[in-house]
């Protein structure tokens, strides 16, 4: 009889534990989730190059949404750099070009986005790429010019 | 004696009865009165004509009205410093021409926008050839896909169950020139989601559009008071969509709904401007208005692209927008000294956050100039 008491109680604990669980799954898979996921085509990028953002967005049951808001905020490393406002089209997908900077910092520069629709749960995701500053050409052919130089007089020398 | 008060009364009843109608019509008419100065201007092909505009409305209550232009001539720009206000307010047009611009005699029209009311002025702009000496062009943006600029706006911030909701906006291409007869969708949602009006809809030969609905004939039998958003989206073959969104409250809301009155560009001054010369600094004035519920800790941004789309600066302010005030903020800038010449674009935003921490854009909206 104790056995049965403590059986169903066991019983009942688990019940309870597992709808927590499918409730939880439900809200967080549920038709007012948005999901957002963003993309670049590339991971390098010289400065003064365009960044293009390609990205969708989805409710909880995999359906793409429309008329989702999606704010970007990109930050290099020296602080914000860019912001844009723009919204998914009819089959969720969004699309956004911005130039860098020709004087742009080298680094990291990360891409925050929120997917925002009134009557959802706001989505936000982040995506990185790498800034590489450009080289200056009279630079590179000084720097070319004193190796070939240091070349020729070690190679002299020898002989 | 009697007789004649009486007769006296029932006079002044009479001709009472037969005027209050009038008068009462007159007060809600949402009359606009736009006036510009000079009615005529005279340049050479490559220089740059100015123009004062003053909005009014003949009603107690203020207006926001958006400026539109029409029938410049080619290879020219029109600027307005401010395109949008709320009445009464001065603006300025400024059109610039470039040598490639054809000589001849243009009617301008300017036309002032709020609601589905229209109100127009005209003027008149004379293009003489060009000097020979003249050798300063304006390099205008060089994108390689066109894109649509949409902008909406409705009559009121907020609005009372019946009432009707009036919808307008324009569109344009990259050099803010008015397109005729483009498709635009227009979606109204509701504080829960859904969307309780939608129209397709062209734009006029002034590149305008508008719609309306009534508040009370919505498909919705439950009626959802806070913030409600219209999206709408220009769409033409061979060009990328335009977007925009604006946004009313009905009855109360808890959360804020945020607008953009104006965008003004000045010089240190305080001279409203919308050309500038490289090295010159300017100020950029925005305006937003709160019809609902306090934003506490509100990021007011601004960022300036150059003529090429590369961004060159960001620029924000922290701050309360409280409910039903109205807040101006200025962001200085200096033009650098080897800057390109051409139309840049200062970009204004609110968040309420940093997007890096999980924020959104709640209102943005942009304003042209030129460095020359």
């Amino acid at each position: 009889m104790v056995y049965g008491k403590q059986l169903f109680k066991q019983i009942a604990f688990l019940a309870l534990v597992l709808l927590t669980i499918l409730l939880i799954v439900n809200k967080a898979y549920s038709a007012e989730t948005l999901f957002i996921s963003a993309s670049l085509s590339k991971e390098s990028y010289n400065a003064g190059e365009s960044i293009k953002i390609d990205g969708i967005v989805k409710d909880g049951l995999g359906n793409p949404v429309s008329g989702v808001s999606i704010s970007i905020q990109v930050d290099g490393p020296s602080g914000v750099i860019h912001l844009a406002l723009v919204y998914s089209a009819q089959d969720g997908t969004f699309t956004h070009e911005f130039k860098i900077p020709q004087n742009a910092d080298a680094g990291t520069y990360i891409i925050h986005l929120t997917a925002s629709k009134q009557g959802y749960s706001d989505a936000t995701t982040q995506i990185s790429c790498l800034v590489v500053a450009e080289f200056n050409g009279l630079i590179v052919t000084f720097l070319s010019l004193t190796v070939a130089l240091i070349l020729i007089t070690a190679f002299k020398k020898k002989k | 004696m009697k007789q004649k008060i009486f007769a006296t009364i029932y006079l002044t009843l009479f001709i009472l009865s037969i005027m209050l109608p009038t008068i009462l019509a007159n007060e809600n008419e949402d009359l606009l009165v736009i006036r510009v100065e000079p009615s005529y201007r005279t340049i050479k092909a490559g220089e740059t004509a100015i123009y004062s505009i003053k909005v009014e409305s003949l009603t107690r209550f203020p207006q926001i009205v958006m400026l539109e232009v029409n029938g410049l001539p080619e290879n020219s720009i029109g600027i307005f410093t401010p395109e949008k206000g709320r009445t009464p307010f001065k603006s300025k047009l400024t059109i610039i021409t470039t040598i490639q611009t054809p000589a001849g005699a243009y009617e301008i029209t300017i036309i002032a926008v709020s609601g589905d009311k229209e109100e127009e002025a005209k003027t008149a702009l004379i293009v003489n050839p060009p000097e020979t000496t003249i050798t300063s062009t304006i390099t205008t943006s060089t994108s390689i896909t066109r894109t649509l600029y949409v902008n909406v706006q409705t009559d009121k911030t907020s609005y009372n169950q019946n009432e009707t909701v009036k919808i307008s906006g324009s569109v344009q291409d990259q050099f803010r020139n008015p397109l005729e007869s483009i498709e635009v969708s227009i979606q109204v949602v509701n504080p829960l989601g859904n969307i309780v009006h939608s129209a397709l809809t062209k734009t006029n030969s002034l590149g305008i559009y508008f719609d309306n609905f009534t508040i009370g004939e919505l498909g919705y039998s439950i009626f959802t008071p806070g913030t409600y958003t219209v999206f709408v989206t220009a769409s033409k073959e061979g060009y990328l969509d335009g977007y925009a969104h604006a946004s009313f409250i009905i009855g109360e809301t808890n959360i804020p709904s945020i607008n953009f009155v104006s965008v003004n560009i000045t010089d240190l001054n305080g001279e409203i401007k919308s050309e500038f010369t490289q090295g010159e600094a300017l100020i950029i004035w925005v305006t937003v208005e709160n019809s609902g519920a306090t934003l506490e800790k509100a990021y007011v941004w601004v960022e300036i692209d150059d003529p090429n789309t590369t961004p060159l600066g960001v620029y924000f302010n922290i701050g309360d927008l409280e409910n039903g005030k109205i807040k101006t903020i200025g962001f200085s800038f200096t033009i650098s000294a080897n800057a390109y010449k051409g139309v840049y674009v200062a970009k204004a935003f609110v968040s309420n956050d940093l997007i890096s921490k999980g924020g959104k854009f709640l209102a943005s909206t942009d304003a042209v100039f030129i460095v020359n």
